[in-house]
């Protein structure tokens, strides 16, 4: 399958008072059509600033690219002029954020909000506008949708609210569909509907997924590919069976060992990684986890380990999978 | 089934005799404009010495409220709570500060509840101050005591609160809690706000404190997996009204409830495997209004199994299995 979307080398950087935080340092990623890949990572690992950089959504007076490109089909995104860029935003690649209730405007009809885009990109006059817009309330089921398209957000619940956010970043048909966070300020029954729509959303439309989230529940439901990133850096990659089943790196491991399990026994001790992240302003030399981890050797502390492909698409930054480090254990155990 | 009843006790080691809480027929409206929110609506539940009660449902279901109207932070609309054996609504108000320093909460945000002008030594010794429990540089000691007990240091005292991650300011508040040595401990949504690297650090102190202190929690929550973890029962909520109560394991095991049902289906399960193979139910619509709440079960215009008894009468809470209860038509 072609590649739809391909992140290389990306760094990003805020100027800030204190000085330079490096939230993206070195990511490399793709997103094959049709296909639904997870970023998962906990705060301030650089995960929504990499869907933002694909958006070109950070804001101009204090982020900077420091280098890499963002390819979406051939073409670089961080090349293109803000003009060209708002011919791709909602019409090439749609994004639903977080919180339903701050980024819809609240001035606006819902149906306007849906229209805007479809008026703007694909030059439909206000009356056929109007009616995709109903269809678009229709496709992600919302009831009575002639009626609710002229309603404002205040009128919609919280997880009305994401299927109008829903609808209105896929009425044009994006190729690609950015999901920040989609589901994280909603109850839990809300949210199996909200997945249950955008699997289905995907089917119907085939349209390739970027799912962040730091519920390893939902990526474990959801998608075919995960990325796990760690202080601004992709630290293991793979099908979501790498990374459950045979993940490689000490932080993965860690996150599925520290939460708990419905299906758990309540007797066991939940096993935490101890400490924070480090700090962005000075990210360390080596291994970004090396603090953390619980396997660290002296050479995690001053060199930072690439990528190693474990087999197939599966990937991990550790050097506990260093062909070296492999070799030298297998003597070892013998 | 007798083997497993033997491992829930086995791990339950709270004493069953004394309840040290007991909630009675508990109501809270609020008044909004000329209607009223039913917010929590007949809470009934015993809380015994040692144990951890998990307190689970959807937002707007009166979790938090409950929490609060059970330390009178909020007033009661009807109902009564004792708190070893004295009714806490009954309480003048030098009593009830008396009695504050047995029932202590923890909240949610660790960014909203502590205050930012404030050093750590000052939030953590105000408790100690108001109380007049201890000066000088016994005060100094005892918050450096409880900065390492919520593993923090005696470093941390003179810092503010913005110079901590989320973390290490939920183990604030969790030391400004426990600074008067409560025996019962509201946890409002402590973990919610936390990465999940650091929910676990903060769940298995609690835990720890709990042994080492012999604390009462009651725990809300609506991270259902983390609930099961550290919870002994489980009370779910709906709208107000009390679901089901039971064991944690029995609870997720069996649920009776459509509405439990539903809302153990709805937790992803952070397994691949499991994901592909699952069959989940999924509610329709959104949780109706506790201003207009829908006549008998609350749950009916949601529920699978509704029929037209459901609208006409309210569903009696009673004891399904032993030590199980269930509010349900489907169970009379």
């Amino acid at each position: 399958m072609e590649n739809i979307l391909e992140v290389k080398d990306l760094h990003v950087s805020f100027q800030t008072y204190g000085g330079e935080v490096k939230a993206v340092r070195g990511v490399n990623f793709d997103l094959k059509k049709g296909e639904a890949i997870g970023i998962v990572g906990e705060s301030g690992c650089g995960k929504s600033v990499t869907a933002q950089s694909i958006m070109q959504l950070l804001p101009t007076s204090v982020a900077r690219y420091k280098s890499g490109s963002i390819l979406f089909e051939g073409q670089n995104l961080l090349a293109k002029t803000e003009r060209q860029m708002q011919d791709i935003r909602g019409n090439e690649i749609g994004m639903i954020f977080q919180d339903p209730m701050t980024s819809l405007n609240p001035t606006m009809k819902i149906g306007d909000q849906i229209m805007e885009g479809l008026m703007k990109h694909q030059k439909l006059s206000r009356s056929d506008a109007h009616k995709r817009a109903v269809r678009m309330m229709e496709l992600v089921a919302v009831n009575q949708p002639e009626k609710r398209v002229n309603q404002y957000p205040h009128e919609f619940s919280g997880g009305m609210r994401q299927r109008a956010m829903i609808a209105v970043a896929l009425a044009c048909h994006p190729k690609i569909l950015i999901a920040d966070e989609p589901t994280t300020a909603l109850d839990v029954t809300v949210q199996a509907q909200i997945l249950e729509l955008m699997k289905d959303l995907q089917n119907k439309l085939d349209t390739s997924i970027i799912l962040i989230t730091h519920d390893l529940g939902v990526v474990a439901e959801m998608v075919n590919r995960v990325i796990v990133m760690y202080a601004g850096q992709v630290v293991e990659t793979g099908t979501v069976d790498d990374i459950f089943y045979h993940s490689k790196h000490p932080y993965t491991k860690g996150l599925l060992k520290s939460i708990p399990r419905l299906d758990m026994d309540r007797s066991r001790p939940l096993d935490p990684i101890f400490g924070t992240p480090p700090d962005l302003f000075t990210p360390p030399e080596g291994c970004p986890f090396f603090a953390r981890c619980n396997s660290a050797m002296q050479i995690c502390k001053n060199h930072n380990p690439l990528l190693e492909t474990v087999n197939g698409q599966h990937q991990a930054a550790c050097w506990m999978n260093h062909p070296m480090s492999q070799a030298a254990a297998a003597k070892e155990s013998k | 089934m007798n083997t497993n009843k033997s491992a829930v006790s086995k791990s339950t080691e709270y004493s069953k005799e004394i309840p040290l809480v007991q909630i009675r027929n508990l109501k809270k409206y609020f008044q909004v404009g000329n209607q009223v929110l039913q917010a929590v609506d007949g809470l009934d539940l015993d809380i015994y010495r040692g144990e951890t009660v998990g307190l689970v449902g959807e937002s707007g279901c009166g979790k938090s409220t409950a929490g609060r109207t059970i330390l009178r932070l909020y007033e009661p609309t009807e109902g009564e709570v004792t708190f070893e054996g004295a009714n806490v609504y009954k309480q003048s108000t030098s009593q009830l500060k008396q009695m504050r320093k047995q029932m202590q909460m923890i909240f949610q945000d660790p960014y909203a509840s502590l205050n930012p002008r404030m050093t750590v030594e000052h939030i953590i010794g105000e408790p100690l101050d108001i109380h007049r429990i201890v000066s000088g540089k016994q005060r100094r000691e005892k918050i450096v005591e409880l900065l390492e007990l919520v593993g923090l240091n005696g470093e941390h005292a003179n810092r503010f609160a913005h110079e901590f991650s989320g973390g290490q300011r939920q183990r604030i508040g969790i030391a400004r809690a426990l600074a008067l040595q409560p025996k019962f401990i509201v946890c409002d949504e402590p973990i919610s706000a936390l990465d999940v690297s650091i929910q676990a650090q903060v769940v298995n102190l609690l835990k720890d404190l709990q042994s080492k202190m012999g604390l009462t929690y009651l725990f809300i929550a609506h991270d259902l997996s983390m609930v099961k973890y550290i919870s002994d029962r489980v009370l779910v909520m709906y709208l107000g009204n009390m679901v089901e109560l039971a064991e944690s394991d029995t609870l997720y095991r069996e649920p009776l409830h459509p509405y439990t049902q539903a809302l153990l289906s709805a937790v992803p399960i952070p397994d691949p495997e499991i994901e592909r193979n699952r069959e989940r139910i999924v509610l329709q619509g959104d949780v109706p209004s506790p201003i207009n709440p829908p006549s008998g079960c609350v749950f009916r215009t949601r529920c699978a199994h509704a029929k037209e008894q459901c609208a006409k009468e309210k569903p009696v809470w009673k004891e399904v299995k032993p030590d199980h209860f269930t509010a349900c038509h489907l169970y009379n």
